[in-house]
């Protein structure tokens, strides 16, 4: 097949020549193609757990996502349909397989799927088909929307989804995609239920800080709190609000709008003023609740988090797991986790009266 | 605001949590300690799992320091736990472990213990929850039971906090002896702060069998007489007597060794009823049902006719030439202990009635694996034939280790422009759908005991009832006028010739692993 490389920076370009993205094939001979990919070849075997659909409208995200999934295949084994849509005016699909494969147990290897797309000039109903087509049967759909909700996120595609990934911190109207994502939710039909980077980035920090308050002598200390500080960089503002959000329904408060930014509003104990502060790393480096004598602090600090309580009783240090380090490490934790979703829900329209 | 419970904990510490607690070891310069609980904590607590303020306090009679009982400790972490080692964890984990100097017949060393108990106690800010692992020899657990009692040491503190003690098996060798335990146990502490480990229970694959059998839907409705043939659970070892567990292993045998403790728990989860919730006492309630129900074997005749016990000869595992099982170190060369066993079961319930199963556990079998099979009825021979087929029967099997997965057998047209059968295999492996290893049984099971949760834990009536089942057939073996004889199988073999002919006599053979 001649390679129309028109779409691709010079980099991207090496990268696919490399065959990164595997070999390319025609659409309508995907399956045929991936069969052959496996036939013959004992030493290894194809696993699955999940269809995985990674989608984005960003130029290089097909190679980015393919290196990412690489990792995440070692814990989760999917079938992967990684999908680029790019305007143009020719309207063109383009695909590509490969095998992710790493040793089991040292000595069998297992192998996960991708099936890569690039969408030019392409519509919802290419996407639509796409995705619709290359699914392994009767295994969940999990989708990863990447960036903002454009018209190619409609009804009939977000109906067959399980589960959807999307990161609110990286959208630049909030409200905007809130408001989408709550429409979508509200529809007949509709079943996914939301995961959103922002809020998993702050799992680790939020369970160290729950784990500060397993002592009565600790929660004894709960009603004198008055501050809560949030230490974060320039995208860690969304996780913060979700956090802010976090602490009020666990401490039944009200967060309520001040000319200094925001208060936790308590009815018999004192309010909690919300104070950020500007951290070096882009997203949430630290949160303290502290009131009185008594300071409960979580901070990221290299690969663990240090969890410190400082109150009278019950003062002591916790090493605990760190926050991932990076996308295909969050993605991992964010897919073998399914505990919080509706703690999730019920935050998504507190937090979005907040931004 | 209510400071009962903290409001931080909602959906975000899915399991159940376990409180701030101690930790004693009794027998902690042991090997157990060494490979198995210590690289335990460390990796639970790598993975944030442990409550924080946890303590550890070694309890032995070798002269230590703290300093130098860690340094044991990190040597062996180094080697046995499963996420590797990683110094500056180690560290800050190791800080909270202490060594408490004393023999377990040492009433004072119990009043040393408390001190030190309270001394952390206080520098963790309130009372704690305690829990006390028996890890030492068994003889000294009525000592160290006796001395905890006297004490106080068992008693629930303030604020709720608990006391709870943890024994490693065997719980006991035989019915007398395991009563006495128990009783001694509960004088000690109440049956629901005892926690009976036996590690089989705390295997992931071990946990799946309820799962598979009550969350999914089409195993249930044939998992009874009408449908299934008859089952079979295997638990074969490659290893004779290496590293001198001669000198145990030949004061017990396969039987109590095994079969009164792992494979009759396996067999109660294949058998048992659908709890109706999973708390510990509705899942033990079921599995301590199918216990009662055991067809007890009494009698030479009655126990020659449904138990085969044997002893290995010499031969080959491996490549490698292999004593036989008097001829291994410590062994006494003439012994009439088991090394491999036998036994056709028949549990009197409603939903097995006639439905045998065949359990078989042996030394220097050819390979190791552990596996529970569940052999369905022949379909009608109306519009198939199957009768002259190889392997026509469905067979469901349930690997729990090593490989650990599931796998069920079928038949299937082969490709051709005639009606031809195969049997073929449709196979779920853990390591290949999950690749994030599985913690091991003792990471589950410390972390059930802190948090209170006995599910994977034996109950004192289970471990009774078990007991009783095995006595009889151990009167028949070493107290009747004519006992049945012992067999021998070559070492690198499937078993004696009398364990194959135990099924030919029921028309079945034993499954090929």
């Amino acid at each position: 097949m001649d390679t129309d490389y028109s779409a691709f920076s010079e980099e991207e370009i090496e990268s696919l020549r490399n065959g990164v993205l595997g070999q390319e094939v025609a659409v309508g001979e995907i399956q045929s193609r991936l069969r052959q990919l496996w036939e013959g070849d004992e030493t290894r075997t194809r696993a699955s757990l999940i269809n995985f659909a990674i989608y984005n409208e960003k130029l290089g995200g097909l190679l980015e996502n393919s290196r990412m999934l690489s990792a995440i295949t070692r814990e989760q084994a999917c079938r992967a349909l990684l999908i680029m849509s790019i305007p143009g005016e020719r309207r063109d699909v383009r695909a590509w397989i490969t095998a992710h494969c790493h040793l089991a147990n040292g000595h069998k290897t297992v192998c996960s799927e991708q099936i890569a797309f690039l969408l030019q000039g392409g519509r919802a109903s290419t996407l639509r088909n796409i995705v619709f087509a290359n699914l392994d049967s009767d295994l969940p759909l999990v989708f990863w929307w990447q960036g903002e909700f454009s018209e190619n996120f409609e009804d009939r595609l977000y109906s067959v989804i399980d589960r959807l990934i999307f990161d609110s911190s990286s959208w630049s109207d909030p409200k905007r995609g809130f408001g989408v994502l709550l429409a979508a939710r509200a529809e007949r039909g509709t079943r996914f239920y939301m995961s959103d980077l922002a809020w998993a980035r702050s799992h680790k920090l939020r369970a160290g800080l729950a784990t500060r308050f397993e002592m009565p002598s600790a929660r004894a200390q709960l009603k004198k709190l008055d501050t809560l500080r949030i230490r974060h960089g320039s995208a860690g503002a969304m996780p913060a609000a979700f956090v802010t959000a976090w602490a009020a329904k666990a401490l039944d408060a009200k967060p309520r709008g001040v000319r200094e930014g925001w208060i936790l509003q308590r009815e018999r104990a004192p309010d909690i003023a919300v104070v950020h502060e500007e951290g070096e790393s882009p997203y949430l480096e630290q949160i303290e609740l502290s009131g009185g004598d008594a300071s409960f602090r979580v901070t990221c600090a290299g690969t663990r988090i240090e969890a410190v309580t400082e109150a009278p009783g019950c003062s002591n240090r916790q090493l605990r797991p760190g926050a991932p380090q990076d996308d295909a490490d969050l993605l991992r934790s964010v897919l073998e986790r399914a505990g919080d979703k509706s703690l999730y829900e019920s935050l998504v329209p507190v937090v979005r009266e907040m931004i | 605001m209510s400071s009962s419970e903290n409001p931080f904990r909602e959906r975000l510490l899915p399991r159940s949590r376990p409180r701030p607690c101690t930790l004693v070891i009794f027998g902690a310069t042991g090997d157990l300690t060494h490979r198995k609980l210590i690289p335990g904590l460390y990796n639970l607590a790598q993975a944030g799992e442990l409550p924080p303020q946890f303590k550890v306090v070694g309890f032995a009679r070798r002269e230590k320091s703290d300093e130098v009982f860690r340094e044991g400790l990190e040597e062996a972490n180094r080697e046995h736990s499963r996420s590797g080692h990683e110094d500056a964890f180690w560290k800050d984990f190791a800080a909270d472990i202490h060594y408490h100097e004393s023999t377990f017949l040492d009433p004072t060393g119990y009043d040393g213990l408390k001190v030190l108990l309270d001394k952390l106690d206080e520098e963790r800010g309130s009372p704690a929850n305690r829990l006390f692992y028996l890890a030492s020899a068994p003889d000294f657990f009525d000592d160290i039971l006796l001395h905890l009692k006297e004490s106080g040491l068992n008693e629930h503190q303030a604020d709720g906090c608990w006391a709870r003690c943890i024994c490693e098996k065997p719980f006991g060798t035989d019915l007398a002896s395991a009563r006495h335990l128990n009783q001694v146990v509960n004088s000690t502490f109440q049956e629901e702060d005892t926690y009976r480990i036996d590690h089989y229970l705390g295997k992931e694959t071990a946990q799946n069998i309820m799962v598979l059998r009550f969350a999914n839907a089409i195993f249930e409705p044939l998992w009874n007489h009408k449908h299934v043939d008859h089952v079979q659970i295997t638990c074969a070892e490659h290893l004779g007597m290496e590293g001198g567990r001669g000198g145990y292993y030949d004061q017990s045998g396969a039987l109590r060794d095994m079969v009164q403790n792992h494979l009759l728990q396996l067999l109660s989860l294949v058998a048992m009823e659908a709890p109706s919730d999973l708390s510990a006492d509705s899942v033990r309630d079921e599995k301590v049902k199918v216990m009662r129900s055991l067809r007890h074997w009494v009698g030479s005749e009655e126990v020659g006719a449904n138990v085969v016990r044997a002893q290995y000869t010499a031969g080959s595992v491996g490549g490698t030439e292999a004593v036989g099982y008097r001829e291994e170190d410590r062994v006494d060369p003439s012994s009439k202990t088991e090394s491999y066993a036998a036994l056709r079961i028949y549990i009197d319930t409603w939903r097995w009635d006639g439905v045998p199963f065949y359990v078989r556990v042996g030394k220097r079998l050819p390979k190791k694996a552990t596996e529970i099979s569940i052999h369905f009825k022949e379909t009608p021979q109306v519009p198939f034939d199957t009768s002259e087929l190889l392997g026509a029967r469905n067979v469901l099997v349930i690997r729990i280790q090593p490989d650990e997965g599931i796998s069920l057998r079928m038949l299937s047209k082969m490709p051709g422009t005639t009606l031809k059968m195969e049997p073929v295999k449709m196979d779920f492996h853990y390591s290949e759908s999950f690749g994030k290893a599985s913690p091991e049984a003792y990471e589950r099971l410390l972390l059930d005991a802190m948090a209170g949760d006995a599910t994977l834990f034996a109950r004192r009536d289970e471990v009774e009832n078990a007991w009783a089942f095995v006595d009889e057939l151990e009167k028949a073996w070493h107290e009747a006028e004519q006992p049945p004889e012992m067999a021998e199988y070559p070492a690198g073999s499937w078993g004696p010739r009398e364990a194959d002919e135990l099924l030919e006599q029921d028309g079945r053979v034993w499954r090929r692993l």
